[in-house]
């Protein structure tokens, strides 16, 4: 360590070092006189450069021998200059060349924009930062077409998933690959994943400091990642980071703070008691007997008894009106349980170079707590990245990244030790706060421990008081990863080079989840401590031979051939202790006993790949990409498969000549993809595990070695030594234009894709004595659209307005599965589940529903009750329909507001939420509809219109258990809770201040950047639970379940970066 | 210059030719066997089956036998018959056919493979157990197509009546392996490798399989007569399990209790019945109003319960209530079978045996017996105590009022189980068939032996 901080030392003193140079300033405007910001100007031959301020000046120190300056800026034609015997120049930029981005394509190569024949979407560096996400993922929530970003929850670290044009694999992860500076990194979801219980998770791309990023390419089809071959079969999120430039040392400070709160809850009412209704009487029964209902009388016809020494509530026992001391009785509010999270994002850097070598340092410190009392989440990233010329055709680069993320998590879910499980169903007559609330009742142990010892709970600590859980429940992680590589580039001639790079992506990880004893009144339980300590190693080789040449007058030829090995192995050792022997202390030691286990999981992937880039005179390209990969996942005599892809592009206005006053670019692209993809690990053979006796959806199983000794059984997954790679073919069509002097442009796409033999773990019939089989088995298509529009329609000297919108829909359909499969669940419980069925999209939401009569009305019995179905059935779609983003943006001279608008038309949620709050008459509408009686809307088994009236709830003659939210079971049937969460919100406003040297004079800083957002500020959904952008499975397949599910959150915050 | 070229080729090669492992080989999962020792594969056999007898399906009996009470959540909604595809799901998939009844496939397979009888054997006696067990909940079920794999990807259903009589042929096989028994190795936790007593249990379990019969065919009663002659001769026979005090170890009815605190309660009108009996201090507690059935004292709800296959009490229960049915005088069966459930249970010997002759003064019929039976039959053995009720109307329970629903029309006390979503989603054309045959096989529906 030493040694390395001396090397360091060393680098920084020769950047000191640089002498010889002159100044060069000027002005660039365009065609109209108006001054262009932030144009690139760069000293040609070397990195030096430097952007124009607000009034288009800029000034340069370059070397003595710099002859001319290169001046660029998008969506002008880039001119060279010659400055020899010039100290100011005056630069006009013509309009007209479009769609000069440099875009970053497979395996680290660039292109630019205007060649690539297949949809790419860059997203800026500043949309990201401005966005304030913690998470690298849901900064790109409704900025890209065709991707979808959905964050499990609002806790501090929650994992978020994204998915680039729906979904293709059954039993693999759907979600894109990451990949910085050309190293692909790991984006699984720690630990076990979120299930359906336990605590939100992260996922690893949480350890990517936005700050350090310098610009974000989306690859979205099979011909913009062929290259990368099978990892990349769901598209690729590609991340260049910033590097340095020749030049005085740049130096970055910046600040932010936020604040966050809750954003949406479920309604509860605050008007029943605790209790039940038995032979049409509502009833009292308070936390002392350990009952669950919020079914007892009006809160108004109940008052305190005054015993000082009743532990539930400061004021007494509650007593039917007239029996007690007078002091009316209160209904309590349990949303005060909730605090305002706070964030505080401390990042410094430091960059620039000689023109031998160029330098980039930086450092970040975030720290976050929640909306939850003790839920915090934190990260600290170090990253140094050099470029070094060592000889003038040897370039090398290295790069370190050093993070340490993790935090304090929250039980959340189906889980009786979860937050937001005992809140909602807390009774309105319990204080859960005991005259406290929020932090300062989290704080204080009488809040959640009764003086006997046992659980303060509305239920005696049948389900965990929320406080108890943030208290007694610690479920945190530490993880310690290093992204690195090492990369030399050897350049034979000025068209021809070679390349290699050794990429690797390291952590340990470390969790630890106690449940405390929890024993007296109702709580049975002796405690438990879980221990896990994982270790990932991604390792990735690239070996490139490239060129690039003027072949011809009119012809270009690009030409990469490349080898590629990848090799990942994960290791976790867990060790659960349970019957703790001391309260209040979580390490291993505490236990009776003790079970450990180990999992560990390898893969290794060859390919070799090549890609040949042809150009007619710089209107017409086409690109071929071909990879051949062996994969260790596949059994040996078919572990070799190809992806491949074809693409052109054609500038038509280039190639037509035309010459238009409103027509300025007009491109049309084609592209053809196939990628092969390979199976889960450890598929190919059958095996025996350590035993374990279950069986029981309630309740945990029996765990090997157990009665002193230990066991072993067949695995439960029939193997499949025939499996064969999977093929997802995609075609795409696409076209760009750019109107009126680029005030207005279009990008639209339009792809197919059909996967086929994809390889799935089928359900068997469990009479098989296997559960799942292996198998290439199933068809999934997807065709979508996706749209992008960006317009200037005002632009003046002073004063710009941007507005730039996407739009995403598809249809993932999921046309066949195996032979006879009829269904297989991604998800969520034997009740309800998300699952695929043939002929229906990719996941419907899948449970009991009622019965319906042909024309679909409901059919009701002859007591007036609509019927059950028996069997299951698909109840409901996760898909939107569509969903759009929409930016606008005004930019006054120094000062821009910026507003990201999201809609998001259709999509459906189970709110299993809502049906247990309903079921246990702690949600509003249960106390709304309490004494109501109605018709239901239906016909009889005879086809004759139901007129048959029943009382919803209450009624003389009723008992609980004929309740229209419990006569169909807990948490009613899945049905009654399918609701469309179609939402407008406004995801992000920012109101930016640009202040730069000409206003700061003297001192000694060159720009000073404020900022103030908002995020996710306004919301409107008819959806009633918590906002319906959340996902029960995290980062999982399975979407559209909210089962107790994490709130999410609105925030505000401010930011002040300094550049010296 | 060339020495910069060359320090990088052999950087290349370094790394990529570091490569130890195969690329098949990284395939195989380094935390898995490939294959097992016989006497590594018994120990789960019998957890899982004994861990089935406090399992889902057991506690919603319970309460369908109005032994428990729904106090809470899915358990209110099985006190109102609302026992759906997804009640039995986990059972039938990991509990029984991908659980035990696989692994004394394996199990046999490679025992009759290398000549371990024993292993062969015992294995028979669980199988047939669980598969009669499973076949008085379902009535037609997978039985001779089952457990194939690939060979048979969607396993035909059987007659209830076909897998009555492959149980009792695959007992008969069991006894016949264990008769010269070899190559027992370890890891029979109930027995300790005793052939004899494996015999003695499978022929009290053939007993019980043919008085499930016995309303098709009285003469039955006579056959399990026979059996029971060969059957155990003690309390200290019966084949018992005993649970372990570690959580992962423990009772499944324990393990409810404090996974899923105060959701299961005891039924008032069991609690009623038991007024004055020895057992009721045993079975359950009050609390403000509200009866439990667990605590952690209690002989089926502490984390290490012993817990009987077979029970001697049955075995008696049997006999008595054969010897009933044959003229005879069941006296002294009946009372063998009190004293040695409340032997189980941890009565005082003098005061359970003070309650038999009590139960014996009022006079010993077929009622008397069961409903002693009923009440013995608490904790374990609750397949039994259904399969009694469905058989012969004893005790004649009160069904719920609010019990009509769409899976039970007619409102009647169940008369079985649902076929499980995992089946009607993987082999459909199966289970409609099965369905077609047992009059559309909803929850008021008799199974054939109790029609």
């Amino acid at each position: 360590m030493k040694k390395l901080s001396l090397f360091f030392v060393a680098f920084l003193m020769t950047i000191c070092a640089a002498i010889g140079q002159k100044s060069i300033s000027g002005i660039v405007t365009d065609a109209e006189g108006l001054a262009l910001i932030g144009a690139n100007i760069t000293a040609k031959g070397s990195s030096i450069g430097t952007i124009t301020d607000l009034d288009g000046n800029f000034s340069l120190e370059v070397p003595d021998e710099t002859t001319s300056i290169v001046v660029s800026y998008t969506g002008y034609t880039t001119q060279e200059i010659n400055i020899e015997g010039l100290q100011n120049v005056s630069v006009i930029l013509a309009e007209g060349q479009f769609l000069e981005e440099v875009v970053v394509t497979a395996v680290g190569l660039e292109a630019n924009r205007r060649s690539i024949g297949y949809s790419v979407q860059n997203v800026d560096a500043s949309e990201l930062l401005d966005s304030k996400e913690t998470n690298i993922v849901n900064a790109l929530s409704g900025k890209v077409a065709g991707v979808q970003v959905t964050s499990s929850a609002g806790s501090p670290g929650a994992s978020s998933s994204i998915k680039i044009r729906g979904s293709v694999s059954v039993n693999k992860s759907n979600q894109p690959l990451f990949v910085v500076d050309g190293v692909p990194i790991d984006n699984s979801t720690g630990g076990e994943g979120n299930g359906v219980g336990g605590s939100d998770q992260s996922n690893r791309a949480i350890d990517i400091n936005p700050n350090d990023i310098a610009s974000m390419t989306v690859l979205k089809g099979a011909s913009a990642t062929a290259l990368y071959g099978v990892r990349a079969a769901n598209g690729a999120i590609v991340i260049t980071t910033k590097k340095g430039k020749a030049g005085k040392p740049v130096v970055n400070i910046s600040a932010s703070y936020g604040i966050s709160q809750v954003n949406k809850l479920p309604e509860l009412q605050n008007t029943y008691a605790q209790g039940a209704f038995n032979n049409g009487v509502a009833v009292y029964r308070g936390p002392e007997t350990a009952e669950g209902d919020s079914w007892g009388p009006l809160i108004s016809d109940l008052e305190f008894d005054g015993d000082t020494d009743y532990f539930f509530d400061k004021k007494g026992k509650l007593v039917p009106k007239g029996q007690g001391n007078g002091t009316p009785a209160i209904g309590y509010d349990p949303y005060n349980f909730f605090i305002t999270g706070q964030t505080l994002d401390l990042n410094a850097s430091v960059a620039g170079g000689t023109d031998k070598v160029r330098y980039y340092i930086s450092g970040g410190k975030l720290s976050q707590t929640g909306i939850v009392p003790n839920a915090d989440f934190g990260r600290t990233s170090f990253r140094t990245t050099l470029n070094v010329d060592i000889t003038e055709k040897l370039e090398a680069s290295v790069s370190a990244n050093y993070v340490n993320s993790g935090g304090s998590r929250i039980q959340r879910g189906s889980n009786i030790n979860g937050v937001m499980l005992g809140l909602v169903r807390n009774t309105p007559t319990f204080d859960i706060g005991n005259g406290l609330a929020g932090q300062a009742a989290a704080d204080d142990v009488s809040t959640y421990v009764n003086p006997d010892g046992s659980q303060r709970s509305y239920r005696w600590g049948v389900y965990d008081s929320p406080y108890w859980a943030v208290n007694k429940n610690p479920t945190n992680d530490d993880v310690n990863r290093i992204i690195g590589y090492a990369g030399l580039k050897y350049q034979f001639t000025d068209w021809l080079f070679a390349s290699y790079k050794l990429g690797v992506d390291t952590y340990s990880e470390r969790f630890l989840s106690a449940f405390d004893i929890n024993q007296g009144g109702g709580g049975n339980f002796a405690g438990l401590v879980n221990q896990r300590f994982g270790g990932n190693k991604d390792l990735n080789s690239d070996l490139i031979l490239g060129m690039n040449k003027q072949v011809a007058d009119k012809f270009s030829l690009g030409l990469v051939v490349g080898y590629n090995v990848f090799d990942t192995r994960y290791t976790q050792q867990s060790t659960t202790g349970t019957t703790l022997s001391a309260p209040n202390f979580y390490h291993i030691s505490n236990a009776a006993d003790i079970t450990t286990g180990e999992s560990i999981q390898e893969k290794r992937i060859h390919g070799v790949y090549g890609t040949i880039d042809l150009g007619y005179n710089d209107w017409a390209f086409l690109n071929l990409t071909g990879r051949n990969d062996w994969s260790s996942a596949l059994p040996v005599q078919n572990n070799t498969y190809q992806s491949y892809s074809a693409s052109l592009g054609l500038a038509i206005t280039e190639a037509l000549n035309i010459q238009s006053d409103f027509l300025d670019y007009g491109k049309l692209r084609a592209s053809y993809g196939v990628i092969g993809n390979d199976a889960p690990i450890y598929a190919t053979s059958n095996t025996y595990a350590q035993a374990f006796s279950g069986g029981d959806g309630f309740i945990t199983g029996i765990t090997f070695p157990a009665f002193g000794g230990n066991a072993f059984e067949r695995s439960t997954q029939l193997a499949n030594e025939e499996l064969r790679p999977e093929k997802a073919t995609t075609i795409e069509l696409g076209a760009e234009i750019k109107l009126f002097n680029g005030r207005l442009g279009a990008d639209v796409t339009w792809y197919d894709t059909r996967s086929e033999d994809i390889i799935i773990a089928v359900q068997l019939p469990a009479s098989t004595g296997f559960t799942t089989a292996v198998q290439n088995s199933g068809v999934i298509t997807n065709t979508g659209w996706e749209v992008v529009l960006d317009a200037v329609p005002v632009r003046t000297k002073n004063f710009r307005w941007d507005i730039i919108a996407n739009f995403t829909t598809y249809d993932n359909i999921v046309e066949e599965l195996a032979e006879g499969v009829d269904d297989i669940g991604l998800a969520g419980f034997t009740s309800t589940s998300v699952d695929l069925v043939p002929g229906l999209p990719y996941s419907v939401i899948y449970g009991d529903g009622f019965q319906r009569a042909d024309d679909g009305q409901l059919i009701i019995g002859s007591d007036g009750w609509p019927i059950a179905a028996t069997s299951k059935q698909a109840l409901g779609d996760p898909n939107p329909d569509y969903t759009v983003g929409l930016r606008n943006s005004l930019t006054y001279k120094g000062v821009t507001l910026s507003g990201l608008l999201d809609f998001r038309k259709g999509g459906d949620m189970w709110c299993g939420t809502c049906g247990i709050i309903n079921y246990f008459g702690t949600s509003k509408i249960s106390a709304d509809e309490r004494n109501d009686v109605i018709i239901f809307d239906g016909v009889t088994a005879e086809g004759t219109p139901n007129t048959t009236p029943v009382a919803i709830a209450q009624s003389p003659s009723a008992s609980e258990a004929q309740f229209y939210r419990r006569r169909y079971g807990f948490g009613g049937i899945s049905e009654m809770n399918i609701h469309d969460t179609s939402w407008i919100r406004l995801r992000e406003l920012t109101v930016k201040f640009n202040i730069t040297k000409d206003v700061l004079k003297n001192l000694p800083i060159e720009r000073i950047n404020v900022a103030l957002s908002g995020r996710n500020l306004w919301l409107s959904t008819k959806y009633p639970g918590i906002d319906p952008e959340t996902n029960l499975t995290g980062a999982s397949n399975g979407y559209g379940l909210d089962y107790f599910n994490m709130p999410n959150t609105k925030g505000y915050s401010a930011t002040v970066n300094l550049t010296f | 210059m060339k020495r910069n070229i060359y320090i990088f080729i052999a950087m290349i090669l370094l790394f990529t030719s570091s490569c130890e492992k195969s690329l098949e080989e990284l395939n195989l999962n380094p935390t898995r066997l490939t294959s097992v020792d016989l006497r590594l594969m018994l120990p789960e056999i019998q957890s899982q089956a004994m861990y089935n007898e406090g399992n889902g399906g057991s506690r919603a009996i319970g309460i369908i036998m109005q032994q428990f009470l729904g106090i809470d959540a899915q358990q209110i909604d099985y006190n109102n018959y609302i026992l759906g595809e997804d009640l039995m799901n986990n059972y039938w998939s990991t509990g029984l056919y991908s659980g035990v009844l696989r692994s004394c496939d394996v199990m046999i397979k490679q025992a009759v493979e290398e000549g371990a009888s024993f292993y062969e054997g015992v294995g028979k006696i669980i199988m047939a157990n669980q598969f009669g067990i499973a076949t008085s909940y379902f009535g037609d079920i997978p039985f001779s197509d089952a457990l194939k794999g690939t060979e048979s990807l969607k396993p035909a259903y059987d007659a209830q009546q076909s897998v009555y009589a492959g149980v009792l042929t695959m007992l008969d096989e069991g006894i016949a392996a264990l008769g010269g028994a070899t190559g027992y190795g370890g890891g029979d936790i109930i027995y300790g490798g005793d052939a004899a007593l494996w015999i003695k249990t499978a022929k009290g379990l053939k007993a019980r399989f043919l008085i499930h019969q016995a309303k098709k065919n009285p003469g039955n009663f006579a056959a399990a007569l026979s059996e029971l002659s060969g059957s155990y001769t003690s309390s200290e026979e019966e084949s018992k399990f005993t649970f372990g005090t570690a959580e992962t170890q423990n009772y499944s009815l324990a393990k409810f209790g404090i996974e899923r605190p105060s959701t299961l309660g005891f039924h008032p009108q069991f609690a009623a019945m038991l007024d004055g009996d020895p057992r009721a201090a045993l079975y359950f507690k009050e609390s403000d109003g509200t009866l439990f059935y667990y605590d952690p004292t209690f002989p089926f709800s502490r984390n290490d319960a012993t817990v009987p296959m077979l029970s001697y009490a049955e075995v008696k229960f049997m006999e008595a209530e054969a010897t009933v049915a044959g003229g005879g005088d069941a006296s002294a069966a009946l009372k063998a079978a009190i004293v040695s459930n409340m032997n189980l249970v941890g009565v005082d010997p003098a005061e359970g045996a003070a309650y038999a002759d009590g139960v014996i003064a009022g006079g010993v019929d077929a009622e008397t017996i069961l409903t002693e039976a009923y009440k013995a039959y608490y904790g374990y053995n609750f397949s039994t105590t259904w399969a009694n009720y469905r058989r012969t109307g004893v005790p004649n329970i009160t069904p719920s009022s609010d019990g009509v629903n769409g899976f039970n029309p007619s409102g009647v006390v169940p008369r079985r189980f649902l076929y499980v979503e995992g089946e009607t989603q993987t082999n459909s054309d199966n289970v409609a068939a099965a369905r077609a045959s047992q009059n559309g096989g909803l929850l008021d529906v008799n199974v054939w032996a109790f029609e």
